[in-house]
Parts: structure tokens; C-alpha cells; sequence
């Protein structure tokens, strides 16, 4: 076997060392930082994009949560709204029926009294005449002239009882 | 197939079929090199593909990181998988306090990978399948975790060495049996590096020799080199599979060896 030669156990030896720290330094300073270095700096750059992204999400999540608020608001505002508007409708409606209402009892009052005027004149010249004509009838019947007075009593009395 | 004609060469070369499957793992000196204090630092074909393996390695991983873009291209791709593979493995294996040793393992990882890798290359030398290699590598992951259970806990490190919730009696047969197996760790290690890959190069090695028999004999024993062919063509596939494996198993140990220094739980 030749691996077992004593004689290439020296050059062998010197060699290994004198590669291997050679690949030691060409690795460990030109090309395992730099590698390292883009390893790193992809890491950095995906942990940026991702603290980003959340950033991001974040404030649409606040936005949404804005409007909603703002939403709410304005529908209370409008219920708010629609809610004065009915009030302020229903209390000119009853102020402008109790108006109407006014009006038309005053009228109604009105129309009463002339009613009962026209009633109180017709009763008084029926009553007039009644009298005219009972005084004219006993005058005819009896041929003598009755008094005014006596005319007048009977006659109120007889419409009284009669009434 | 092409380590099949590498064996038809040979065979030929050998003027026969004694094809040897263990020529593959010879080293031999490309440039003498003058001894430095006494020891010899010949540049051999082990040097020359532990050399290659650390050009490719660096150059596949500096330029995979030369203009980064957020999306990564394909060598970007590569790079930065790689980077993160052997990052969760520590991570998941020896927790965030490992991430300290990040470039060692990664290193560690990265030249099995590599030489275990390039040894697939047909001609080409496996520098993993030397003992000696692999035994230095574990032999500084040993060293590297000790060093960190020392630095890190000091004496109580040794506690490593005591289970707990033992009863008292069985203590010292337990502590001479944790230290052995501690003790062992560089050796388990690199055995399993080194017999894979040369076991699997030698078994690819020793169909092709069937292959260019069934050849060589001619006529109608030709066309029995199908089998050992379709076999080379499956355990290739293999070796692809048990190079990465290899590399993975050295590593994820490391992480677990690790593990231990770091925060001494049984």
C-alpha cells in the first residue's frame, strides 16, 4: 500500500498545512465575509419589507376602523336629524289645528249668537204680532178696545205655555 | 470509462492484465525540492491536487461572491448554499457559540469536498485517500477541541471524562473507557475518510482491470466486459455520492466534537 510509504509522509504534511491554511485565508477573508454579507443583508432586507408590510396593514386596519367610526357617526347624526325635523312638523301641525280649531269655534260661537238673535227678534215680532192680532180680534169680538197691557200678559203667558 | 482505459493502459504497459489497483495512490515527486531543516518538502502529485483543490475552491467561492445581487445567480447560489449547509450544521450541532469556528469548519469541509471531489476526475490523484492527510486533518479537529475544552473550562473539561448519574463503583472503568473513546476520535476519523475513498477507488480500479481482461481475451469473451463496465458505471455514481458523504460525516463530527467542548453535556 503505498499510503503506508514513510517517505511521502513528510512532503504530504507539508503541503496539507501549507493548502490548508491557504484555503483558510482565502476563505475566511475574501470570501466567506462577503457572502455572509449578502446572506445578511438579504435577511435585513426580507425583516424590512416584512416590518413594512405590517406597518402597511396596520394603518389600513386604523383607516377602516375610521371610517366605521365616522359612519356611525353619521348615521346618528341623520337619525338625529330626521328625528328633529318630525318634532319640529308634528308641532307646527298641532299649532296650526288648534289655530284652525280656534277659528272655526269662534265662528261657530258667532253663527250661535246670530242664530239666537234672529230667534229672539222672530219670537218678538210673532209675539208682537200675536199681540196686534189678538187685540184686533177682541176688539172685533167684543167691539171695545182692550188694554194694551192685559193684551200683552195674556199673550206671553199663552206663548209661555205653549213654548 | 476513462479510468478503464487508464486501466488498458496500465495493462498494456504491464504487457499483461495484472492491472494494480493501488498504482493510483502512489506518490512520486513531480519537483525536488531542496529539504527544509531536514525535512522533505517535495512538491509531489499529492501537493499538485491539494494545490488545485484549493484554487478551485477559492476561486468557486470568491467569485460566487464578486457581484451579489439580491437574487442570487447560479454561482452566487452555490456559494451562499454551501455557506448556509455548513452554517446550520454547526448551529444545529454545536449551537450558536460554534458559530466562532465557522471558518475552520468551513474550510475543513470545503478541501475534503473538494480533493474527495476532484479525486473522481479520471488521472487524477485523491489527496483523501492517504491516511496521513486524514489523520492530520482529525488530528487538528482533535487538537482545535481540546484546545476549546481547555481554554473554555479549563480543568473542568476533564469532567467530559466522568458520566453522570453513574454509580460510583463503575466510575473507573467508565472514565478509562470515555477517555479511550475520546482519545480514539482522530483515529475513527480519519480511518473513515481514508478507507472510503480508497476502497471505493479501488474497487472502480479493479472492475476496469476485469474490463480490459474481458478485452484483451478477444472474440466473443469481449463482450462480457459489458458487466464489469455497467458495474463501473453504477459504483461511480456511488463515489460521487460517498465524496460528498464523506466530506459531510468529517464535518458534522467536527460539529459534534465541537459540541462537546463547547458545553460539556453528556
Amino acid at each position: 500500500m503505498p499510503q503506508l510509504d514513510p517517505a511521502f509522509f513528510a512532503p504530504q504534511l507539508v503541503w496539507l498545512f501549507i493548502s490548508f491554511i491557504a484555503l483558510y485565508f482565502l476563505l475566511g477573508s475574501f470570501a466567506l465575509p462577503k457572502i455572509g454579507g449578502v446572506i445578511k443583508a438579504r435577511q435585513d432586507r426580507l425583516d424590512d419589507d416584512l416590518s413594512q408590510a405590517e406597518t402597511f396593514r396596520q394603518e389600513a386596519e386604523q383607516a377602516m376602523a375610521d371610517y366605521e367610526t365616522a359612519l356611525a357617526e353619521a348615521r346618528s347624526k341623520a337619525a338625529e336629524i330626521i328625528q328633529e325635523v318630525r318634532d319640529a312638523t308634528a308641532a307646527e301641525l298641532a299649532k296650526k289645528e288648534a289655530e284652525l280649531e280656534e277659528k272655526l269655534s269662534a265662528q261657530a260661537a258667532e253663527a250661535e249668537g246670530r242664530i239666537q238673535a234672529s230667534r229672539v227678534a222672530a219670537l218678538t215680532g210673532i209675539q208682537e204680532t200675536a199681540e196686534a192680532v189678538v187685540a184686533e180680534i177682541v176688539q172685533i169680538t167684543i167691539g171695545q178696545e182692550v188694554k194694551e197691557d192685559a193684551v200683552k200678559k195674556a199673550v206671553s203667558e199663552e206663548m209661555n205655555n205653549r213654548r | 470509462m476513462a479510468s478503464k482505459s487508464h486501466g488498458e493502459v496500465n495493462g498494456q504497459d504491464a504487457g499483461g492484465f495484472n492491472v494494480d489497483p493501488m498504482h493510483q495512490f502512489e506518490v512520486h515527486a513531480i519537483y525536488d525540492l531542496p529539504p527544509v531543516a531536514g525535512i522533505d518538502v517535495s512538491f509531489t502529485n499529492s501537493s499538485l491536487w491539494m494545490m488545485i483543490a484549493v484554487t478551485a475552491a477559492s476561486l468557486l467561492f470568491i467569485f460566487s461572491a464578486r457581484k451579489p445581487t439580491l437574487v442570487p445567480s447560479r454561482l452566487q447560489s452555490f456559494g451562499e448554499l454551501t455557506y448556509e449547509f455548513v452554517a446550520n450544521m454547526i448551529r444545529d450541532n454545536a449551537g450558536k457559540e460554534g458559530m466562532k469556528y465557522f471558518p475552520f469548519v468551513f474550510t475543513l469541509f470545503v478541501f475534503v469536498l473538494f480533493c474527495n471531489m476532484l479525486g473522481m476526475i479520471p488521472y487524477s490523484f485523491t489527496v483523501t485517500s492517504h491516511l496521513i492527510v486524514t489523520f492530520a486533518l482529525a488530528s487538528a479537529v482533535f487538537f482545535l477541541v481540546t484546545g476549546v475544552g481547555f481554554i473554555r473550562h479549563g480543568v473542568g473539561f476533564l469532567k467530559l471524562f466522568v458520566p453522570s448519574g453513574i454509580p460510583v463503583a463503575l466510575l473507573p472503568l467508565l472514565v478509562v473507557i470515555e477517555l479511550i473513546s475520546y482519545l480514539t476520535r482522530p483515529v475513527s476519523l480519519s480511518v473513515r475518510l481514508f478507507a472510503n475513498m480508497m476502497a471505493g477507488h479501488t474497487m472502480l480500479k479493479v472492475f476496469g482491470g476485469f474490463a480490459v481482461a474481458f478485452l484483451s481475451a478477444g472474440g466473443v469473451m469481449s463482450a462480457g466486459a459489458i458487466a464489469p463496465v455497467a458495474m463501473m458505471v453504477a459504483f461511480t455514481g456511488l463515489e460521487f455520492l460517498i465524496a460528498f458523504l464523506q466530506a459531510y460525516v468529517f464535518t458534522i463530527l467536527t460539529c459534534i466534537y465541537l459540541n462537546d467542548a463547547i458545553h460539556l453535556d453528556h
